[in-house]
Protein backbone atom coordinates (compact mmCIF):
# COMPACT_ATOMS: atom_id res chain seq x y z
CA UNK A 1 0.00 0.00 0.00
CA UNK A 2 2.83 2.38 0.91
CA UNK A 3 4.50 1.47 -2.40
CA UNK A 4 1.41 2.49 -4.32
CA UNK A 5 1.02 5.75 -2.39
CA UNK A 6 4.67 6.73 -2.81
CA UNK A 7 4.78 5.64 -6.45
CA UNK A 8 1.78 7.86 -7.14
CA UNK A 9 3.55 10.83 -5.55
CA UNK A 10 6.48 10.47 -7.92
CA UNK A 11 4.28 9.70 -10.91
CA UNK A 12 2.23 12.89 -10.64
CA UNK A 13 5.03 15.34 -10.08
CA UNK A 14 3.22 18.62 -10.75
CA UNK A 15 0.32 17.76 -8.49
CA UNK A 16 2.73 16.56 -5.82
CA UNK A 17 4.85 19.72 -6.02
CA UNK A 18 1.84 22.05 -5.90
CA UNK A 19 0.40 20.22 -2.90
CA UNK A 20 3.73 20.20 -1.09
CA UNK A 21 4.15 23.90 -1.82
CA UNK A 22 0.68 24.69 -0.47
CA UNK A 23 1.34 22.84 2.77
CA UNK A 24 4.80 24.40 3.05
CA UNK A 25 3.23 27.85 2.65
CA UNK A 26 0.66 26.98 5.33
CA UNK A 27 3.44 26.07 7.76
CA UNK A 28 5.52 29.11 6.83
CA UNK A 29 2.55 31.43 7.15
CA UNK A 30 1.82 30.16 10.65
CA UNK A 31 5.42 30.07 11.88
CA UNK A 32 6.54 33.39 10.41
CA UNK A 33 3.47 35.44 11.30
CA UNK A 34 3.17 33.99 14.77
CA UNK A 35 6.94 34.27 15.20
CA UNK A 36 6.83 37.87 14.05
CA UNK A 37 4.01 38.79 16.43
CA UNK A 38 5.39 36.92 19.40
CA UNK A 39 8.91 38.04 18.58
CA UNK A 40 7.96 41.70 18.54
CA UNK A 41 6.05 41.46 21.80
CA UNK A 42 8.79 39.44 23.48
CA UNK A 43 11.44 41.82 22.27
CA UNK A 44 9.58 44.84 23.67
CA UNK A 45 8.84 43.06 26.94
CA UNK A 46 12.35 41.73 27.46
CA UNK A 47 13.86 45.14 26.77
CA UNK A 48 11.61 46.69 29.42
CA UNK A 49 12.41 43.88 31.87
CA UNK A 50 16.15 44.25 31.17
CA UNK A 51 16.06 47.81 32.52
CA UNK A 52 16.03 46.22 35.94
CA UNK A 53 13.21 48.26 37.49
CA UNK A 54 10.61 46.33 39.49
CA UNK A 55 7.52 48.40 38.78
CA UNK A 56 6.32 50.71 36.00
CA UNK A 57 4.13 53.45 37.39
CA UNK A 58 1.67 54.78 34.82
CA UNK A 59 -0.85 57.62 34.70
CA UNK A 60 -4.60 56.91 34.69
CA UNK A 61 -5.83 55.50 31.38
CA UNK A 62 -2.36 54.61 30.14
CA UNK A 63 -1.70 51.39 28.22
CA UNK A 64 0.87 48.72 28.98
CA UNK A 65 2.04 49.27 25.43
CA UNK A 66 4.25 52.19 26.19
CA UNK A 67 4.48 53.36 22.61
CA UNK A 68 0.70 53.96 22.57
CA UNK A 69 0.71 56.30 25.53
CA UNK A 70 -0.27 59.93 25.18
CA UNK A 71 -0.99 60.37 28.87
CA UNK A 72 1.35 62.36 31.03
CA UNK A 73 1.68 63.07 34.76
CA UNK A 74 3.56 65.69 36.77
CA UNK A 75 7.18 64.95 37.56
CA UNK A 76 6.59 66.05 41.17
CA UNK A 77 4.83 62.75 41.81
CA UNK A 78 8.32 61.29 42.00
CA UNK A 79 8.81 62.90 45.41
CA UNK A 80 5.73 61.17 46.76
CA UNK A 81 6.56 57.82 45.16
CA UNK A 82 10.09 57.78 46.58
CA UNK A 83 8.73 58.20 50.11
CA UNK A 84 6.45 55.16 49.74
CA UNK A 85 7.55 52.35 52.03
CA UNK A 86 9.74 49.81 50.22
CA UNK A 87 10.70 52.07 47.31
CA UNK A 88 14.42 52.41 46.75
CA UNK A 89 14.65 54.55 43.60
CA UNK A 90 12.44 56.23 41.02
CA UNK A 91 13.28 57.24 37.46
CA UNK A 92 10.96 59.55 35.51
CA UNK A 93 10.77 58.79 31.80
CA UNK A 94 9.12 60.61 28.91
CA UNK A 95 8.26 58.39 25.94
CA UNK A 96 7.60 59.36 22.34
CA UNK A 97 7.25 57.52 19.07
CA UNK A 98 9.24 58.49 16.03
CA UNK A 99 9.14 56.96 12.59
CA UNK A 100 12.24 58.82 11.47
CA UNK A 101 14.60 55.95 12.16
CA UNK A 102 12.78 53.09 10.58
CA UNK A 103 11.33 50.03 12.21
CA UNK A 104 7.80 48.80 11.67
CA UNK A 105 5.46 51.32 13.27
CA UNK A 106 8.39 53.52 14.30
CA UNK A 107 10.63 53.48 17.32
CA UNK A 108 10.07 54.58 20.86
CA UNK A 109 12.32 57.30 22.31
CA UNK A 110 13.01 57.41 26.03
CA UNK A 111 13.71 60.79 27.50
CA UNK A 112 15.68 60.02 30.66
CA UNK A 113 17.67 61.51 33.45
CA UNK A 114 20.72 59.26 33.18
CA UNK A 115 21.58 59.30 36.87
CA UNK A 116 18.06 58.44 37.98
CA UNK A 117 17.72 55.85 35.21
CA UNK A 118 20.91 54.21 36.50
CA UNK A 119 19.48 54.23 40.03
CA UNK A 120 16.57 51.97 39.07
CA UNK A 121 18.98 49.55 37.40
CA UNK A 122 18.97 50.92 33.88
CA UNK A 123 22.64 50.49 33.18
CA UNK A 124 23.00 51.50 29.58
CA UNK A 125 26.10 49.72 28.30
CA UNK A 126 28.02 51.75 25.75
CA UNK A 127 29.68 49.91 22.89
CA UNK A 128 31.25 53.14 21.65
CA UNK A 129 31.09 56.87 22.35
CA UNK A 130 29.90 58.51 25.55
CA UNK A 131 26.74 58.95 27.62
CA UNK A 132 24.20 61.75 27.29
CA UNK A 133 25.69 65.08 28.32
CA UNK A 134 24.57 67.79 25.94
CA UNK A 135 21.00 68.97 25.33
CA UNK A 136 20.78 67.42 21.87
CA UNK A 137 22.82 64.30 22.48
CA UNK A 138 21.30 61.02 21.44
CA UNK A 139 22.10 57.38 22.18
CA UNK A 140 20.98 54.64 19.82
CA UNK A 141 21.34 50.89 20.22
CA UNK A 142 23.48 48.70 17.98
CA UNK A 143 20.56 47.15 16.04
CA UNK A 144 19.02 50.52 15.22
CA UNK A 145 22.43 51.92 14.22
CA UNK A 146 23.07 48.90 12.00
CA UNK A 147 19.61 49.08 10.42
CA UNK A 148 20.04 52.77 9.56
CA UNK A 149 23.80 52.84 8.92
CA UNK A 150 24.21 55.28 11.79
CA UNK A 151 27.52 55.89 13.44
CA UNK A 152 28.96 58.16 16.08
CA UNK A 153 28.59 61.91 15.48
CA UNK A 154 25.92 61.43 12.82
CA UNK A 155 23.17 64.04 12.92
CA UNK A 156 19.56 62.96 13.16
CA UNK A 157 16.54 65.26 12.99
CA UNK A 158 13.80 64.39 15.43
CA UNK A 159 11.00 66.63 16.74
CA UNK A 160 12.35 69.52 14.67
CA UNK A 161 15.74 69.41 16.35
CA UNK A 162 19.05 68.07 15.15
CA UNK A 163 20.49 65.51 17.52
CA UNK A 164 24.01 64.16 17.51
CA UNK A 165 24.59 60.48 18.08
CA UNK A 166 27.11 60.46 20.89
CA UNK A 167 26.96 56.80 21.82
CA UNK A 168 26.07 53.39 20.47
CA UNK A 169 24.48 51.17 23.11
CA UNK A 170 24.36 47.44 23.53
CA UNK A 171 20.91 46.38 22.32
CA UNK A 172 18.27 44.89 24.56
CA UNK A 173 17.69 47.43 27.35
CA UNK A 174 14.67 49.74 27.31
CA UNK A 175 14.19 51.83 24.17
CA UNK A 176 16.41 51.90 21.10
CA UNK A 177 16.76 55.70 21.30
CA UNK A 178 17.60 57.80 24.36
CA UNK A 179 17.70 61.59 24.67
CA UNK A 180 17.75 63.80 27.76
CA UNK A 181 14.45 64.01 29.63
CA UNK A 182 14.23 67.80 29.64
CA UNK A 183 14.95 68.00 25.92
CA UNK A 184 12.06 65.69 25.12
CA UNK A 185 9.74 67.50 27.57
CA UNK A 186 10.54 70.84 25.97
CA UNK A 187 10.28 69.52 22.44
CA UNK A 188 6.78 68.27 23.24
CA UNK A 189 5.86 71.46 25.09
CA UNK A 190 5.20 69.40 28.17
CA UNK A 191 7.70 70.73 30.71
CA UNK A 192 7.65 68.93 34.06
CA UNK A 193 5.50 66.16 32.63
CA UNK A 194 6.49 62.52 32.29
CA UNK A 195 4.96 59.39 30.75
CA UNK A 196 5.96 56.91 33.44
CA UNK A 197 8.14 56.22 36.41
CA UNK A 198 10.36 53.18 36.69
CA UNK A 199 10.40 52.13 40.34
CA UNK A 200 13.07 50.03 42.05
CA UNK A 201 12.10 48.34 45.30
CA UNK A 202 14.32 47.79 48.28
CA UNK A 203 13.98 44.04 47.94
CA UNK A 204 12.45 41.75 45.28
CA UNK A 205 10.13 40.19 47.87
CA UNK A 206 8.42 43.53 48.45
CA UNK A 207 7.49 44.25 44.85
CA UNK A 208 3.86 43.11 45.12
CA UNK A 209 3.28 44.96 48.35
CA UNK A 210 4.91 48.14 47.05
CA UNK A 211 2.73 48.05 43.92
CA UNK A 212 -0.39 47.72 46.11
CA UNK A 213 0.74 50.58 48.30
CA UNK A 214 1.34 52.79 45.27
CA UNK A 215 -2.07 52.01 43.81
CA UNK A 216 -3.64 52.77 47.17
CA UNK A 217 -1.73 56.01 47.64
CA UNK A 218 -2.35 57.21 44.08
CA UNK A 219 -5.93 56.27 43.21
CA UNK A 220 -6.50 55.87 39.47
CA UNK A 221 -2.80 55.48 38.69
CA UNK A 222 -1.58 52.11 37.53
CA UNK A 223 1.31 49.90 38.42
CA UNK A 224 2.76 47.26 36.12
CA UNK A 225 5.13 44.65 37.48
CA UNK A 226 8.19 44.12 35.30
CA UNK A 227 8.14 40.40 36.05
CA UNK A 228 4.72 39.93 34.45
CA UNK A 229 5.15 42.58 31.75
CA UNK A 230 5.47 40.10 28.86
CA UNK A 231 2.23 38.34 29.78
CA UNK A 232 0.35 41.57 30.53
CA UNK A 233 1.58 43.09 27.28
CA UNK A 234 0.24 40.14 25.29
CA UNK A 235 -3.09 40.36 27.10
CA UNK A 236 -3.41 44.12 26.67
CA UNK A 237 -2.42 43.95 23.00
CA UNK A 238 -5.99 43.09 22.17
CA UNK A 239 -6.49 41.47 18.82
CA UNK A 240 -3.06 39.83 18.74
CA UNK A 241 -4.35 36.44 19.78
CA UNK A 242 -7.36 36.80 17.51
CA UNK A 243 -5.00 37.76 14.69
CA UNK A 244 -2.86 34.68 15.31
CA UNK A 245 -5.98 32.49 15.44
CA UNK A 246 -7.32 34.00 12.21
CA UNK A 247 -4.04 33.46 10.38
CA UNK A 248 -3.80 29.90 11.68
CA UNK A 249 -7.37 29.08 10.67
CA UNK A 250 -6.92 30.58 7.19
CA UNK A 251 -3.66 28.65 6.73
CA UNK A 252 -5.32 25.39 7.82
CA UNK A 253 -8.29 26.02 5.51
CA UNK A 254 -6.03 26.71 2.53
CA UNK A 255 -4.04 23.56 3.18
CA UNK A 256 -7.21 21.52 3.76
CA UNK A 257 -8.73 22.73 0.48
CA UNK A 258 -5.54 22.14 -1.49
CA UNK A 259 -5.23 18.58 -0.20
CA UNK A 260 -8.94 18.01 -0.76
CA UNK A 261 -8.67 19.24 -4.34
CA UNK A 262 -5.40 17.39 -5.01
CA UNK A 263 -6.73 14.11 -3.66
CA UNK A 264 -10.11 14.57 -5.30
CA UNK A 265 -8.50 15.08 -8.70
CA UNK A 266 -6.29 12.12 -7.99
CA UNK A 267 -9.32 9.97 -7.35
CA UNK A 268 -10.91 11.08 -10.61
CA UNK A 269 -7.65 10.42 -12.47
CA UNK A 270 -7.20 7.06 -10.81
CA UNK A 271 -10.75 5.80 -10.93
CA UNK A 272 -9.60 2.86 -13.03
CA UNK A 273 -6.84 1.98 -10.55
CA UNK A 274 -9.41 2.00 -7.77
CA UNK A 275 -11.49 -0.35 -9.92
CA UNK A 276 -8.47 -2.67 -10.14
CA UNK A 277 -8.08 -2.60 -6.36
CA UNK A 278 -11.75 -3.47 -6.03
CA UNK A 279 -11.42 -6.32 -8.54
CA UNK A 280 -8.51 -7.62 -6.46
CA UNK A 281 -10.86 -7.68 -3.49
CA UNK A 282 -9.56 -4.65 -1.61
CA UNK A 283 -11.73 -3.62 1.30
CA UNK A 284 -13.07 -0.09 1.66
CA UNK A 285 -10.68 0.39 4.56
CA UNK A 286 -7.73 -0.62 2.37
CA UNK A 287 -8.69 1.92 -0.29
CA UNK A 288 -9.24 4.66 2.30
CA UNK A 289 -5.84 3.85 3.85
CA UNK A 290 -4.13 4.02 0.45
CA UNK A 291 -5.51 7.50 -0.27
CA UNK A 292 -4.94 8.77 3.28
CA UNK A 293 -1.38 7.39 3.29
CA UNK A 294 -0.67 9.34 0.12
CA UNK A 295 -2.11 12.53 1.62
CA UNK A 296 -0.18 12.08 4.86
CA UNK A 297 3.05 11.47 2.90
CA UNK A 298 2.35 14.69 0.97
CA UNK A 299 1.69 16.52 4.22
CA UNK A 300 4.88 15.29 5.91
CA UNK A 301 7.04 16.39 2.98
CA UNK A 302 5.14 19.70 2.85
CA UNK A 303 5.62 20.24 6.59
CA UNK A 304 9.37 19.58 6.38
CA UNK A 305 9.64 21.97 3.41
CA UNK A 306 7.58 24.48 5.42
CA UNK A 307 10.05 24.29 8.29
CA UNK A 308 12.96 24.93 5.92
CA UNK A 309 11.08 27.79 4.27
CA UNK A 310 10.24 29.30 7.68
CA UNK A 311 13.85 29.24 8.87
CA UNK A 312 14.96 30.68 5.53
CA UNK A 313 12.35 33.44 5.86
CA UNK A 314 13.46 34.10 9.44
CA UNK A 315 17.08 34.46 8.35
CA UNK A 316 16.19 36.65 5.39
CA UNK A 317 13.90 38.96 7.41
CA UNK A 318 16.46 39.26 10.21
CA UNK A 319 19.12 40.30 7.69
CA UNK A 320 16.90 42.60 5.64
CA UNK A 321 15.13 44.16 8.63
CA UNK A 322 17.46 44.02 11.63
CA UNK A 323 14.91 45.60 13.97
CA UNK A 324 12.42 42.81 13.48
CA UNK A 325 12.57 39.83 15.79
CA UNK A 326 11.02 36.52 14.74
CA UNK A 327 10.83 33.81 17.34
CA UNK A 328 10.11 30.30 16.05
CA UNK A 329 9.54 28.23 19.16
CA UNK A 330 9.48 24.41 19.45
CA UNK A 331 5.87 24.68 20.62
CA UNK A 332 4.76 26.44 17.43
CA UNK A 333 6.91 24.13 15.29
CA UNK A 334 5.08 21.17 16.78
CA UNK A 335 1.69 22.87 16.59
CA UNK A 336 2.11 23.98 12.96
CA UNK A 337 3.29 20.47 12.02
CA UNK A 338 0.33 18.89 13.78
CA UNK A 339 -2.10 21.29 12.11
CA UNK A 340 -0.50 20.52 8.72
CA UNK A 341 -0.98 16.80 9.31
CA UNK A 342 -4.55 17.25 10.54
CA UNK A 343 -5.51 19.39 7.54
CA UNK A 344 -3.89 16.86 5.17
CA UNK A 345 -5.74 14.02 6.87
CA UNK A 346 -9.10 15.83 6.83
CA UNK A 347 -8.58 16.90 3.24
CA UNK A 348 -8.11 13.29 2.18
CA UNK A 349 -11.14 11.89 4.01
CA UNK A 350 -13.86 12.78 1.51
CA UNK A 351 -11.87 11.75 -1.59
CA UNK A 352 -10.91 8.48 0.06
CA UNK A 353 -14.52 7.82 1.06
CA UNK A 354 -15.59 8.53 -2.53
CA UNK A 355 -12.94 6.16 -3.85
CA UNK A 356 -13.97 3.45 -1.42
CA UNK A 357 -17.61 3.63 -2.45
CA UNK A 358 -17.05 3.64 -6.22
CA UNK A 359 -18.85 0.93 -8.17
CA UNK A 360 -16.17 -1.62 -9.18
CA UNK A 361 -17.47 -2.16 -12.73
CA UNK A 362 -17.95 1.57 -13.43
CA UNK A 363 -14.51 2.27 -12.02
CA UNK A 364 -12.89 -0.41 -14.18
CA UNK A 365 -14.61 0.89 -17.31
CA UNK A 366 -13.71 4.52 -16.57
CA UNK A 367 -11.92 6.15 -19.51
CA UNK B 1 -15.72 -33.12 -9.83
CA UNK B 2 -16.90 -30.34 -7.53
CA UNK B 3 -19.25 -27.65 -8.60
CA UNK B 4 -17.55 -24.35 -7.79
CA UNK B 5 -19.69 -21.85 -9.68
CA UNK B 6 -23.35 -21.98 -10.49
CA UNK B 7 -25.75 -19.42 -11.90
CA UNK B 8 -29.52 -19.70 -11.80
CA UNK B 9 -31.69 -17.70 -14.15
CA UNK B 10 -29.12 -14.90 -13.98
CA UNK B 11 -30.12 -11.55 -15.43
CA UNK B 12 -28.84 -8.02 -15.49
CA UNK B 13 -30.76 -4.99 -16.70
CA UNK B 14 -29.14 -1.59 -17.18
CA UNK B 15 -31.26 1.50 -17.48
CA UNK B 16 -29.97 4.03 -19.99
CA UNK B 17 -32.24 7.05 -19.91
CA UNK B 18 -35.72 5.58 -20.17
CA UNK B 19 -34.62 2.43 -21.92
CA UNK B 20 -33.94 -0.86 -20.17
CA UNK B 21 -31.07 -2.82 -21.64
CA UNK B 22 -31.11 -6.53 -20.88
CA UNK B 23 -27.38 -7.26 -20.85
CA UNK B 24 -27.76 -10.79 -19.45
CA UNK B 25 -30.94 -12.86 -19.62
CA UNK B 26 -31.76 -16.08 -17.81
CA UNK B 27 -28.27 -17.56 -17.77
CA UNK B 28 -27.88 -20.96 -16.12
CA UNK B 29 -24.35 -22.23 -15.79
CA UNK B 30 -22.44 -24.84 -13.85
CA UNK B 31 -18.66 -24.74 -13.65
CA UNK B 32 -16.80 -27.68 -12.15
CA UNK B 33 -13.46 -27.55 -10.44
CA UNK B 34 -10.58 -27.91 -12.91
CA UNK B 35 -12.66 -26.97 -15.95
CA UNK B 36 -11.45 -24.66 -18.71
CA UNK B 37 -14.57 -23.06 -20.15
CA UNK B 38 -14.77 -20.42 -22.83
CA UNK B 39 -17.73 -18.10 -23.23
CA UNK B 40 -17.77 -16.78 -26.75
CA UNK B 41 -19.98 -14.33 -28.56
CA UNK B 42 -19.97 -11.07 -30.49
CA UNK B 43 -19.22 -7.71 -28.89
CA UNK B 44 -22.08 -6.41 -26.78
CA UNK B 45 -23.66 -9.83 -26.25
CA UNK B 46 -23.28 -9.58 -22.47
CA UNK B 47 -20.16 -11.71 -21.94
CA UNK B 48 -18.33 -9.15 -19.80
CA UNK B 49 -21.44 -8.37 -17.78
CA UNK B 50 -21.83 -12.08 -17.13
CA UNK B 51 -18.20 -12.23 -16.00
CA UNK B 52 -18.73 -9.27 -13.64
CA UNK B 53 -21.79 -11.00 -12.18
CA UNK B 54 -19.92 -14.29 -11.74
CA UNK B 55 -16.99 -12.46 -10.11
CA UNK B 56 -19.17 -10.56 -7.64
CA UNK B 57 -18.27 -7.23 -9.20
CA UNK B 58 -21.88 -6.42 -10.10
CA UNK B 59 -25.19 -7.35 -8.53
CA UNK B 60 -27.68 -9.29 -10.65
CA UNK B 61 -31.11 -7.86 -11.37
CA UNK B 62 -32.59 -11.35 -11.33
CA UNK B 63 -31.35 -14.82 -10.46
CA UNK B 64 -28.46 -15.98 -8.33
CA UNK B 65 -24.73 -16.70 -8.48
CA UNK B 66 -23.24 -19.31 -6.18
CA UNK B 67 -19.51 -19.66 -5.57
CA UNK B 68 -18.79 -22.81 -3.59
CA UNK B 69 -22.39 -22.67 -2.47
CA UNK B 70 -22.31 -19.04 -1.31
CA UNK B 71 -25.08 -16.95 -2.84
CA UNK B 72 -23.40 -13.69 -3.87
CA UNK B 73 -26.75 -11.88 -3.88
CA UNK B 74 -27.21 -12.61 -0.18
CA UNK B 75 -23.93 -11.16 1.02
CA UNK B 76 -22.83 -7.54 1.41
CA UNK B 77 -20.15 -5.59 -0.47
CA UNK B 78 -17.33 -6.40 1.91
CA UNK B 79 -18.18 -10.12 1.88
CA UNK B 80 -18.20 -10.04 -1.93
CA UNK B 81 -14.79 -8.31 -1.81
CA UNK B 82 -13.60 -11.16 0.43
CA UNK B 83 -14.81 -13.71 -2.14
CA UNK B 84 -12.94 -11.84 -4.87
CA UNK B 85 -9.68 -11.67 -2.98
CA UNK B 86 -9.78 -15.25 -1.73
CA UNK B 87 -11.42 -17.19 -4.53
CA UNK B 88 -11.18 -15.26 -7.79
CA UNK B 89 -8.39 -13.98 -9.99
CA UNK B 90 -9.28 -11.54 -12.75
CA UNK B 91 -7.44 -11.09 -16.03
CA UNK B 92 -8.55 -8.13 -18.13
CA UNK B 93 -8.23 -7.20 -21.77
CA UNK B 94 -6.32 -4.02 -20.89
CA UNK B 95 -4.10 -5.83 -18.36
CA UNK B 96 -4.98 -3.25 -15.65
CA UNK B 97 -1.58 -3.23 -14.01
CA UNK B 98 -0.55 -0.31 -11.81
CA UNK B 99 1.63 1.65 -14.17
CA UNK B 100 3.66 3.31 -11.39
CA UNK B 101 4.67 -0.05 -9.91
CA UNK B 102 7.01 -2.74 -11.21
CA UNK B 103 5.92 -6.36 -11.73
CA UNK B 104 6.93 -7.44 -8.25
CA UNK B 105 5.11 -4.52 -6.64
CA UNK B 106 1.99 -5.23 -8.71
CA UNK B 107 1.99 -8.76 -7.36
CA UNK B 108 2.74 -7.52 -3.84
CA UNK B 109 -0.38 -5.34 -3.85
CA UNK B 110 -2.55 -8.31 -4.85
CA UNK B 111 -0.85 -10.46 -2.21
CA UNK B 112 -1.26 -7.83 0.51
CA UNK B 113 -4.95 -7.55 -0.30
CA UNK B 114 -5.43 -11.32 -0.47
CA UNK B 115 -3.26 -12.34 2.48
CA UNK B 116 -4.06 -9.73 5.12
CA UNK B 117 -1.03 -7.60 4.39
CA UNK B 118 1.63 -10.30 4.29
CA UNK B 119 3.92 -10.64 1.28
CA UNK B 120 5.86 -13.78 0.27
CA UNK B 121 8.59 -12.77 -2.18
CA UNK B 122 9.49 -16.39 -2.84
CA UNK B 123 5.94 -17.04 -4.00
CA UNK B 124 6.09 -13.96 -6.25
CA UNK B 125 9.29 -15.27 -7.85
CA UNK B 126 7.76 -18.73 -8.34
CA UNK B 127 4.67 -17.32 -10.02
CA UNK B 128 6.74 -15.01 -12.22
CA UNK B 129 8.83 -18.05 -13.19
CA UNK B 130 5.62 -19.93 -13.97
CA UNK B 131 4.58 -17.25 -16.47
CA UNK B 132 8.11 -17.07 -17.86
CA UNK B 133 8.96 -13.63 -16.57
CA UNK B 134 11.30 -14.31 -13.65
CA UNK B 135 13.78 -11.84 -15.16
CA UNK B 136 11.19 -9.02 -15.36
CA UNK B 137 10.45 -8.62 -11.66
CA UNK B 138 11.63 -5.02 -11.52
CA UNK B 139 10.22 -3.85 -14.85
CA UNK B 140 7.33 -1.42 -14.87
CA UNK B 141 4.42 -2.14 -17.25
CA UNK B 142 5.61 0.38 -19.82
CA UNK B 143 8.98 -1.39 -19.93
CA UNK B 144 7.26 -4.65 -20.92
CA UNK B 145 5.71 -5.79 -24.19
CA UNK B 146 1.92 -6.13 -24.27
CA UNK B 147 2.21 -9.90 -24.12
CA UNK B 148 4.50 -9.65 -21.12
CA UNK B 149 2.13 -7.25 -19.41
CA UNK B 150 -0.69 -9.72 -19.85
CA UNK B 151 1.47 -12.49 -18.42
CA UNK B 152 2.20 -10.30 -15.36
CA UNK B 153 -1.56 -9.77 -15.05
CA UNK B 154 -2.04 -13.56 -15.15
CA UNK B 155 0.67 -13.93 -12.50
CA UNK B 156 -1.18 -11.40 -10.38
CA UNK B 157 -4.44 -13.34 -10.83
CA UNK B 158 -2.66 -16.52 -9.69
CA UNK B 159 -0.75 -15.07 -6.77
CA UNK B 160 -3.34 -15.84 -4.11
CA UNK B 161 -3.99 -19.34 -5.43
CA UNK B 162 -7.58 -18.62 -6.48
CA UNK B 163 -10.35 -21.11 -6.93
CA UNK B 164 -11.27 -19.60 -10.28
CA UNK B 165 -9.68 -17.36 -12.90
CA UNK B 166 -12.01 -15.11 -14.84
CA UNK B 167 -10.27 -13.90 -17.98
CA UNK B 168 -12.08 -11.14 -19.86
CA UNK B 169 -10.82 -10.96 -23.47
CA UNK B 170 -7.22 -11.57 -22.35
CA UNK B 171 -5.97 -11.60 -25.96
CA UNK B 172 -8.07 -8.65 -27.13
CA UNK B 173 -5.11 -6.25 -27.12
CA UNK B 174 -2.47 -8.70 -28.32
CA UNK B 175 -1.03 -9.66 -31.67
CA UNK B 176 -1.48 -13.23 -32.79
CA UNK B 177 1.91 -14.45 -31.54
CA UNK B 178 1.34 -13.04 -28.05
CA UNK B 179 -2.29 -14.19 -28.09
CA UNK B 180 -1.06 -17.70 -28.74
CA UNK B 181 1.42 -17.51 -25.85
CA UNK B 182 -1.19 -16.19 -23.42
CA UNK B 183 -3.80 -18.77 -24.42
CA UNK B 184 -1.32 -21.63 -24.07
CA UNK B 185 -0.18 -20.25 -20.75
CA UNK B 186 -3.79 -20.43 -19.54
CA UNK B 187 -4.07 -23.91 -21.00
CA UNK B 188 -0.93 -25.01 -19.17
CA UNK B 189 -2.18 -23.59 -15.90
CA UNK B 190 -5.39 -25.53 -16.33
CA UNK B 191 -3.72 -28.74 -17.40
CA UNK B 192 -0.74 -28.74 -15.02
CA UNK B 193 -2.16 -27.04 -11.95
CA UNK B 194 -5.80 -27.96 -12.37
CA UNK B 195 -6.66 -24.25 -12.33
CA UNK B 196 -10.32 -23.58 -13.12
CA UNK B 197 -10.57 -20.93 -15.83
CA UNK B 198 -13.43 -19.13 -17.53
CA UNK B 199 -12.26 -17.42 -20.71
CA UNK B 200 -14.43 -14.69 -22.18
CA UNK B 201 -13.69 -13.99 -25.83
CA UNK B 202 -15.27 -12.82 -29.04
CA UNK B 203 -12.73 -14.85 -31.01
CA UNK B 204 -14.00 -18.25 -32.08
CA UNK B 205 -10.43 -19.48 -32.67
CA UNK B 206 -9.33 -18.47 -29.20
CA UNK B 207 -12.34 -20.16 -27.64
CA UNK B 208 -11.18 -23.51 -29.00
CA UNK B 209 -8.37 -23.61 -26.45
CA UNK B 210 -10.96 -24.40 -23.76
CA UNK B 211 -12.35 -27.83 -23.02
CA UNK B 212 -15.91 -26.60 -23.09
CA UNK B 213 -17.40 -23.81 -25.15
CA UNK B 214 -20.47 -21.75 -24.31
CA UNK B 215 -21.87 -19.38 -26.91
CA UNK B 216 -23.80 -16.22 -26.06
CA UNK B 217 -25.96 -13.89 -28.09
CA UNK B 218 -28.16 -11.01 -26.98
CA UNK B 219 -27.48 -11.74 -23.32
CA UNK B 220 -28.51 -15.39 -23.56
CA UNK B 221 -26.70 -18.68 -23.87
CA UNK B 222 -27.41 -20.10 -27.31
CA UNK B 223 -25.01 -23.02 -27.17
CA UNK B 224 -25.39 -25.49 -25.63
CA UNK B 225 -29.05 -24.67 -25.91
Amino acid sequence: MANLAIANLSKRKTRTLVSILAIAIEITLILVLVGLTKGTLNDVASRIQNIGADIIFLPPGASSILSLNNYFMHINLKDSIITTEGVKAVSPVMTWMTNKLGGIGGNIIFGIDRKEFNNVGGNLELLSGKHLQGKYDMLVDRRLAAANNLSLNDQVEVLNHRFTIVGILKAGVGARIYIPLTTLQNALNEPNRVSLFFVKCQSPEQVGEVASRLEKSFPGYQTQLSETYAQDLTESARGINQFISAITIIAILVSFLVILLAMYTTIIERTREIGILKALGATKAYIVKTIVTEAIALSIIGILCGYLLSFAAQTWISNAYPLITIIITPFWIMLAGTLGLVSGFLGSLYPSYRAATLDPVEALNYE
Amino acid sequence: MNKILQTENLGKVYRVGKIDIHAVRGVNLNIEKGEFVSIVGPSGCGKSTLLHLMGGMAKPTTGRVFIEGINLAKINDSERAKIRREKIGFVFQRFNLFSALNSQQNLEIAMQIGCNGSVDHQRIKEIMRLVGLENKLYHKPLELSMGEQQRVAIARALINNPLLILADEPTGNLDSANSYKVLYLLKDLNRNLGQTIILITHNQEASKIADRKIEMKDGMIIFPS
